[in-house]
């Protein structure tokens, strides 16, 4: 018996040091509109100001994401699964849990719904911006930022993955100074 | 007639933007495709040469280096008490 309570606690132990994190993403994505890779780019063409880098397109369609899904259902488990990483209390300085890596978890997370509605890949991308101006929650830090892209069937948005608040584009106070976005 | 021509022209032009465009390879907005501009794009992480004209200049990438946290900074570590 005392053989077994030692073994728990030491699975429990080496299970709290290990510190595994887990992503979970929302089912149900429904199937809607699909855009070429031409069309994205277009999109991408009219709605950034010039001079953004744009990574290769690689698949030749891609899932515009229903607005209704975005609200009801993706974004309170973004949410969530940002505050999941908050409770773990991990680094923000110099280390993986940075805007960047957030906003590659929203970018996965959408992969992943993708995958399990049979979809093509998100017409998601993750954004860097120089955030001049306050927005979602994280104020004008005057440094670059990593935000993520979401085309919904509303028109294209923006989301502060960290607290998981949108914008449509044309609303978004950082349009301006939109540096690179990508794709894959 | 002049309208008419504009008109008609302007779906064509538009087709003939669209098919210079190569998706698959990397692209900027309102230039298109990196390779349609030779000698015009710097990749990233190349080193400057001191002796490059200013008027060669190209469009350049520079690093990105991010660091937007809401995250709580974490907790330093206590120095060790004084005995």
């Amino acid at each position: 018996m005392r053989l077994i309570a030692l073994a728990a606690a030491l699975a429990w132990s080496t299970a709290a040091a290990r510190a595994d994190l887990q992503i979970s993403a929302p089912g149900g994505l429904p199937l809607g509109r699909t855009v070429t890779a031409e069309q994205l780019w277009q999109e991408f063409d009219r709605a950034l100001p010039p001079g953004v880098w744009v990574s290769p397109l690689q698949n030749l369609e891609y899932q515009v994401i229903p607005a209704q899904w975005m609200r009801r259902s993706f974004l309170p488990a973004l949410k969530h699964q940002m505050a999941t990483f908050t409770r773990k209390n991990l680094p923000a300085e110099n280390s993986a849990a940075n805007c960047n890596g957030f906003a590659l978890v929203c970018r996965l997370m959408l992969g992943l719904s993708a995958m399990s509605a049979h979809a093509a890949a998100p017409a998601a991308a993750t954004v860097i911006v120089y955030q001049g101006r306050p927005f979602g929650g994280l104020g004008a830090t005057d440094e670059k930022h990593s935000v993520a892209f979401v085309l919904t069937d509303e028109g294209p948005w923006i989301i502060e993955v960290q607290s998981g608040e949108y914008t449509p584009l044309s609303d978004y106070p950082n349009r301006g100074t939109i540096r690179l976005v990508s794709v894959h | 007639m002049k309208k008419l021509l504009v008109l008609l022209a302007l779906p064509v032009l538009s087709t003939l933007a669209l098919a210079q465009i190569d998706p698959s390879k990397p692209m900027v907005t309102g230039k298109g495709n990196v390779a349609a501009l030779p000698g015009r794009v710097l990749v990233t992480n190349q080193t400057k040469s001191a002796t490059t004209p200013e008027a060669d200049k190209a469009v350049e990438l520079t690093k990105f280096e991010v660091t937007g946290s809401l995250l709580r900074p974490a907790a330093k570590p206590a120095a060790p008490a004084k005995r």
